[in-house]
């Protein structure tokens, strides 16, 4: 290549990046929910602390399940130990991506289930009281779980405190003096 | 006879084991029981009926039916205080989805108002909202704001689809 046009090629590299760059941040596609899946629906989405990770529900074989992928690979993650749990709904992650909690179902019942990727262990909590759980959300270090649900004819939310089951997934980068606040990326 | 009296010793033992075994298969199927937090649940049962919880951090956001109407409502799960929301709970409008991040900066709202689902991201700094388009075209659901406060999760409905999208927040 002519030296002269080093810096054209360079300039019009630049260009090219600032644009894609500028569509990366604002948006993107969440990575796709795979072929086997027809029309590619798919509902409920939570990221990870971070965006490493996206589980979201998506119908496979007639059963509302839930899908974990990398990002932005979109790579998936097998979750053999929720299969019997299906349907699964409202899935939260943890910080790292290493906890996954969501509402199943066991022989007729709803269920919340916590599953450490770490370990591979399965939770189900046995929930005091009557509540039937609904819709889950999951303190990103792992520390509480909220439950939205109906119990005694009523729609309520209610918060547990998980320290006693499970160990905290904090960011990346935050020292184990600064749990108590673990509120910084 | 000591024969006898070793073996019903031995089938005592077996019964206290056979017992505890039982016990503790028992429990592994009921599971495992998470702690309430007293305190804070006291107070969500003053909230009145509650759904769409999102917990980050020391922040829960969620929506309380009060005064007649939903609202969202952002909580500190530690001094079980609400915490003011000026200019973001509009009479005229009903809360869908509710999501907060980890420092209860940055709230996302699904709403429905004058005939419009919309979606916005509210600072608490700043105590102001910005929409935030869809785009292709689409009317969003649910929504989850990451714990680093930096992209938004969106279940949205395009042509009778659901889709996930996953935006920057701006």
């Amino acid at each position: 290549m002519k030296v002269w046009l080093t810096p054209l090629v360079l300039l019009a590299i630049n260009l090219v990046l600032v644009g894609c760059g500028d569509l990366g941040l604002q948006r993107r596609r969440a990575s796709p929910a795979g072929f086997a899946l027809g029309g590619h629906e798919r509902e409920q989405p939570a990221l990870s602390g971070q965006g490493e990770w996206l589980a979201s529900v998506v119908e496979r074989h007639g059963r509302q399940t839930v899908m974990m992928q990398a990002q932005p690979s979109g790579a998936e993650v097998p979750l053999p130990l929720l299969r019997r749990f299906e349907p699964h709904d409202s899935p939260s992650l943890s910080w790292n991506g290493r906890y996954l909690a969501l509402v199943g179902q066991e022989g007729g019942r709803r269920r919340v289930l916590i599953l450490d990727r770490a370990s591979g262990r399965l939770l189900p909590l046995q929930l005091p009281g009557d509540l039937q759980p609904e819709q889950l959300s999951l303190a990103p270090d792992g520390r509480r779980l909220a439950l939205a649900g109906i119990a005694r004819g009523r729609r309520l939310v209610q918060v547990f405190g998980l320290a006693n089951l499970i160990e905290p997934d904090l960011p990346r980068g935050l020292a184990i003096g600064t749990m108590a606040n673990p509120t910084l990326p | 006879m000591i024969k006898w009296k070793l073996s019903r010793e031995a089938l005592r033992l077996g019964l206290i084991a056979g017992g505890m075994g039982a016990l503790t298969s028992l429990a592994g199927c009921m599971g495992t029981v998470p702690q309430p937090v007293f305190p804070l649940d006291r107070r969500l049962e003053e909230l009145g009926p509650s759904r769409a919880p999102s917990l980050a951090g020391p922040w829960l956001a969620l929506i309380s039916h009060r005064d007649g109407r939903d609202q969202v409502v952002l909580l500190n799960v530690e001094d079980q205080r609400p915490v003011p929301l000026p200019g973001l709970n509009r009479p005229d409008a009903q809360p869908l989805s509710v999501g907060v991040d980890a420092k209860g900066e940055r709230l996302a709202l699904v709403r429905q108002l004058e005939g419009r689902t919309e979606l916005l991201v509210y600072r608490r700094r700043l105590m102001g909202s910005q929409l935030v388009g869809m785009n292709p075209p689409g009317v969003p659901r649910r929504v989850m704001v990451r714990a680093d406060g930096r992209e938004l999760a969106v279940e949205v409905s395009r042509d009778g689809r659901w889709q996930v999208d996953l935006i920057a927040i701006p």
